[in-house]
């Protein structure tokens, strides 16, 4: 199953994942995203990709297991 | 052996034709063989591209800043103006105008003062504010979106967030709107005079209120950067008092035009329109295609601090100017599907370069969402017959991109 990752280098704290799909994702205290799911059920798998889609940053990342 | 001829364009951004319709020119700009020019109008070099401007909000080496590296005689850059020297005291320790490491520095002191779950107490406040402006404005047979909600609204956030009493909303208000006349494309004499005198108004004032807070505490951000330390480092009276500013000057004038220029994109887009109020799309994502399609911010400016930078294959002088149009870059249809289309359910709005990227990527993005989510939730629920009696007529600035009034009713028509 793919898996939700966060590059925490390149997120600038803009919030937008987390003001979008806040099921998704948290904000650290100095704002930087943290992935509340680990594995991405196909159930979320869109909702992801909207978020990854929506990130100015390009810090959303889905890694695909071998 | 002669020096390459570099690619020149004709851009004026003070040009009355160019400003009554920027988009088709900075279409054909950006779509040319010279996306990348130097403009000898404005002595800069223009960036028009979506992954040029985006690179460039990224590259140490472009700087919002270049003395913490070289004099202005080092750069072949003119000094500041000497009589305009409140106005630089205000800004010297803005984020917005310092380089590594002295922004890092800051930043993270600021970061840890202005936090997310700052911001997030605000959402409740913000509707609050919003319903309570419009409830009267829509009884008016016409109301101006900007002068009678807007900016109260916006201003009104802000002294809830720094703690500071509403008393002080009108002079807020009117220094903030004189301050960033100088970030405009040739300011007046008359216009920086205006600005000197607000920036030292504003800072008389903002150092009370710091003065106030240390005795006695109180809550919100001022006092939260009067108390933040990091190990034994705080921040500086100077320091403080330019991040207020700056959250003032940068925060205001961008959520005040965002809703106006965005609704009135709105209003002209009847179909867009309906979608809003149908609720097919979320406030939180239309917003992000409006800053996109007509930003708030059309021109941001960086130095070339070093000899070795190019940007989208153009080499750029050392001590250049690159001047990034982020109307331009917005509408780049390389990243956006036909960009021209106003699509309030677009996913990927939010890539518009607005809120900038990398170390300057703006503080209070978080807060500018949450302000203007509350205010266009509220405009839908409580002007739902929301239409425009005249037709808005834009400022004569290129830089803050917004209009004179946006002249609206939330009556039906008769």
């Amino acid at each position: 199953m793919a898996q939700l990752r966060i590059d925490t280098v390149a997120c600038k704290g803009h919030g937008l994942c987390f003001f979008g799909w806040s099921q998704l994702f948290d904000l650290r205290e100095d704002g930087i995203a943290v992935a509340l799911v680990d594995q991405i059920p196909p159930d979320i798998r869109q909702d992801v990709e909207d978020a990854a889609a929506a990130c100015p940053e390009r810090a959303i990342l889905v890694v695909e297991e071998p | 052996m002669t020096e390459p001829t570099a690619p020149t364009v004709a851009f004026d951004p003070t040009d009355p034709a160019f400003l009554a319709d920027p988009y088709p020119i900075l279409d054909a700009i950006r779509e040319s063989d010279t996306p990348v020019a130097y403009a000898p109008a404005i002595d800069k070099w223009i960036v028009t591209r979506h992954a040029d401007v985006h690179a460039c909000q990224r590259e140490a080496r472009l700087g919002r800043a270049f003395d913490h590296m070289y004099t202005p005689e080092q750069i072949s850059a003119q000094p500041r103006d000497p009589r305009w020297v409140n106005f630089w005291e205000a800004e010297r320790f803005s984020l917005l105008e310092l380089e590594p490491p002295a922004h890092d520095r800051i930043r993270s002191l600021v970061s840890a003062a202005f936090t997310p779950r700052r911001v997030l107490d605000l959402r409740q406040p913000a509707r609050q504010r919003a319903a309570e402006l419009l409830s009267p404005l829509r009884e008016r047979a016409s109301f101006d979106l900007l002068h009678d909600y807007a900016m109260p609204y916006s201003i009104s956030i802000i002294c809830e967030l720094l703690g500071a009493d509403r008393s002080y909303e009108q002079l807020f208000l009117d220094w903030a709107h004189s301050m960033v006349r100088m970030y405009e494309v040739g300011t007046s004499e008359q216009h920086a005079a205006e600005a000197d005198r607000a920036a030292r108004d504003f800072v008389a004032c903002i150092r009370e209120l710091i003065a106030d807070t240390r005795r006695s505490p109180r809550d919100g951000l001022i006092s939260a950067l009067v108390s933040v330390h990091d190990e034994d480092d705080t921040l500086s009276e100077a320091e403080i008092i330019s991040t207020v500013i700056v959250l003032l000057n940068a925060g205001h004038e961008a959520t005040v035009n965002t809703t106006g220029n965005g609704i009135a994109a709105l209003l002209t887009h009847p179909d867009q329109w309906q979608r809003f109020l149908a609720g097919e799309v979320e406030p939180r994502q239309a917003i992000e295609e409006l800053i996109r399609w007509n930003p708030p911010l059309q021109m941001f400016e960086r130095w070339a601090l070093t000899e070795d930078i190019t940007v989208g294959g153009v080499a750029i002088p050392f001590g250049a100017k690159i001047a990034m149009l982020y109307g331009a870059a917005n509408r780049d249809p390389r990243v956006f599907d036909h960009p021209e289309r106003l699509d309030i359910g677009r996913v990927n709005a939010s890539r518009h370069v607005n809120f900038g990227g990398g170390i300057h990527a703006c503080l209070g993005a978080p807060l500018a969402r949450i302000e203007l989510e509350a205010s266009f939730s509220l405009i839908r629920e409580l002007c739902p017959e929301l239409r425009l009696v005249s037709e808005p007529k834009h400022t004569n600035a290129f830089v803050i991109w917004g209009y004179e009034a946006v002249r609206v009713s939330a009556q039906r028509a008769a």
